[in-house]
């Protein structure tokens, strides 16, 4: 990592370490020598060091300032330390010379001769005197991760808890390429096939981890788990690109519309994504079929400023008469007293009636549609919407609540 | 000079947030902080369906919806019917239905919705099943009263026998004219002498009684005749050629062939 030039946005060297061995703890590099950090004013001389600390067994100390740097700090290393002299460490031992330091009072053209091009540079390119040019790390084009349990885990906390680094390690790889997930396939791979594949699924592009989480605990814990689980693998086949997001200058509305969100997918996540849903309306003459349910979705969500509705957009709707509150899912048969509807007592009809004869250009015969619908008062004073066939049979369809 | 959190028993007790209006002027006056209240529950104790009762909130939820607020509906007892809210003046696309059989998913629902604090009114229907038990309810007003919105629950009358920590209770009474009557049976203030009425008649109508022979002459049969079709939603039967086939295997033509 270059820090020389933001070292100041991360509010200095020692932070900057803490942050660095703060978020590879996350992703799973725990333990005392699971990680060596070291500072240096080169790249390779960083590496070096790093790599010198690690023969020693130390694995971190900061106290190596790359503005005070100085090349002693270098010549106490051990050859080992430079890749391209490993094939030569046993004559150099011979000759007696173990340290970077030794290694350097040796005349140049005489390395060159013996050792090849490639060491000089190598040492050229640590004090600085020579500039590298470093390969960019290239971020994979798919995102799969899969990660053997340390023990057979029979409960779901050990597989979140073994999770947790693989939607970290994701995070950080939708950061890297700015997008964002909405779905996340996580495969629980058990001792032989068929193993369990639980698709996690957010209302909006995210890359949170915690709200990731979320997800994967509230779908865990809702999951039974049929045999013990041995691995778990990650695989993110689509991304959505999702560009940093600026804070709004008045604030608030773009975090209520996350809020909101999380919600629905909180809310998704342990009843079901269709018990959660919104109201969709269809261009159709039969009530049953004008209006369904749609799981909600991202998209679904009208923004913050969106405008409401402006009166021209509401004339096929102000169109059409009275229409209940209530419709019934099936039409309720009602009885016949005096040749009129019964429910709950004998109804009064109060509007219609108005003819709905439909679906007649559907294929199946049931969706055939022959009705007379009327306004109707039942004697508790509710206000039903009912309909007649023509076999003059009565059906309660609705209620204007 | 008494301290805020006291209030005299005769007086409406003053909230520190002002309500959401229900803009029935005489009904605002009745309920403490000139509204319906924020952050508590609102139980609506109704007999039947279809007196009126979501029309009694529909400006409420029309002014929610319009600035931008969802609306939750918690286990609703019928499908929505989503014009009909449109012709109210709610934005349907700001409706959020949950659906939740078991009551303990449903409280976890109304908890989830009232953390998030992101909606406007959430309103839900308890005792579909069975009785709800007090517990819950309790569970349910210490949730709303962290929330910013609205929270009502439809309950059926049997409920007014029975204790419930809502601060605000209030049976809705069906009328003949005019639509309904409100009647606020607990509030933090005195108890209220009468009902109040409410006109909320469906938009647009006018209704009157039919006559028994305007019904009969309306009988639908398969050839319409043209008094019978003042509100025809479609009338294309004589274009169809397939279409005598399709309705013959329907009972409804059945019927209708028999009254021929």
């Amino acid at each position: 990592m270059e820090v020389q030039a933001s070292l100041r946005l991360w509010g200095g060297q020692e932070r900057l370490v803490y942050q660095v061995i703060h978020g590879s703890q996350g992703l799973g590099w725990r333990g005392p020598d699971a990680l060596t950090i070291a500072c240096g004013p080169t790249a390779r001389a960083a590496l070096w060091q790093a790599l010198g600390w690690q023969e020693q067994g130390w694995h971190y100390t900061a106290e190596l300032q790359a503005s005070s740097f100085d090349t002693t700090r270098l010549d106490a290393l051990p050859l080992t330390v430079i890749e391209e002299l490993h094939c030569h460490l046993d004559i150099l031992a011979r000759m007696g010379v173990h340290t970077i330091g030794q290694f350097k009072k040796l005349p140049r053209p005489g390395i060159t001769r013996r050792f090849g091009m490639s060491v000089l540079d190598a040492l050229d390119a640590a004090e600085g005197r020579r500039n590298e040019s470093h390969a960019w790390i290239q971020q994979p084009a798919e995102f799969h991760i899969r990660r053997e349990l340390p023990a057979r885990a029979d409960h779901v906390d050990m597989i979140v808890q073994a999770v947790l680094p693989c939607l970290h390690a994701l995070s950080a790889w939708l950061l890297a390429r700015q997008s964002a997930v909405i779905a996340i396939d996580l495969q629980l791979l058990h001792d032989g096939p068929p193993h369990s594949l639980l698709e996690l699924r957010c209302a909006g592009p995210t890359r949170d981890t915690q709200r990731l989480l979320r997800i994967l605990t509230e779908r865990l814990t809702r999951f039974r788990l049929p045999r013990p689980v041995y691995d778990v693998a990650l695989h993110v086949a689509d991304v959505i690109a999702l560009p940093h997001q600026t804070k709004d200058f008045l604030g608030g509305s773009h975090e209520a519309e996350q809020a909101l969100q999380e919600l629905i997918e909180r809310l998704q996540a342990r009843l079901g994504t269709d018990n959660v849903c919104r109201l969709c309306i269809e261009d159709e003459h039969r009530p049953e079929k004008a209006v369904y349910y749609s799981a909600m979705e991202p998209a679904a969500l009208p923004g913050p400023r969106h405008r409401p509705r402006s009166e021209t957009d509401q004339q096929p709707i102000g169109q059409t008469p009275h229409r209940p509150t209530w419709l019934l899912n099936q039409p309720l048969p009602l009885g016949i007293q005096h040749h009129r509807p019964v429910y709950h007592g004998p109804l009064q009809l109060l509007c219609g009636p108005e003819r709905i004869e439909a679906g007649w250009w559907d294929e199946t015969p049931d969706s055939v549609v022959q009705r007379d619908y009327f306004i109707a008062r039942s004697p508790q004073q509710s206000l039903l919407w009912i309909f007649r066939t023509p076999a003059h049979d009565w059906y309660l369809h609705g209620f204007f609540a | 000079m008494i301290h805020p959190a006291v209030w005299k028993g005769q007086a409406l007790h003053q909230t520190d947030c002002s309500g959401i209006s229900s803009s029935f002027r005489l009904l605002d006056r009745e309920l403490p902080g000139n509204g319906w209240p924020r952050g508590s529950l609102t139980e609506l104790l109704v007999h039947n369906l279809g007196i009126g009762e979501l029309r009694f909130l529909a400006p409420t939820l029309r002014s929610l919806t319009q600035s931008g607020k969802h609306v939750v509906l918690l286990t609703p007892p019928h499908t929505p019917y989503a014009p009909a809210f449109e012709a109210m003046g709610i934005d349907h696309r700001r409706i959020l239905i949950v659906q939740a059989d078991r009551p303990i998913d449903r409280l976890w629902a109304v908890e989830q919705s009232i953390k998030s604090n992101q909606f406007g009114a959430l309103i839900t229907w308890l005792d579909h099943t069975g009785p709800t038990r007090p517990e819950l309810i309790r569970r349910l007003q210490l949730a709303a009263s962290t929330t910013q919105g609205l929270v009502f629950v439809f309950r059926p009358f049997a409920a007014q026998d029975h204790p419930s920590p809502a601060p605000l209770r209030m049976l809705l009474l069906p009328r003949r004219y005019p639509d309904l009557a409100v009647q606020v049976i607990k509030r933090r203030g005195p108890v209220m002498s009468a009902p109040i009425d409410i006109a909320i008649p469906i938009p647009g109508s006018g209704l009157r009684p039919l006559q028994d022979h305007e019904a009969i002459i309306a009988a639908p049969t398969a050839a319409p005749t043209r008094q019978a079709a003042h509100h025809h939603a479609v009338d294309r039967m004589h274009h169809s050629p397939s279409l005598p086939d399709t309705l013959s295997s329907t009972p409804a033509a059945h019927g209708s062939s028999a009254h021929r």
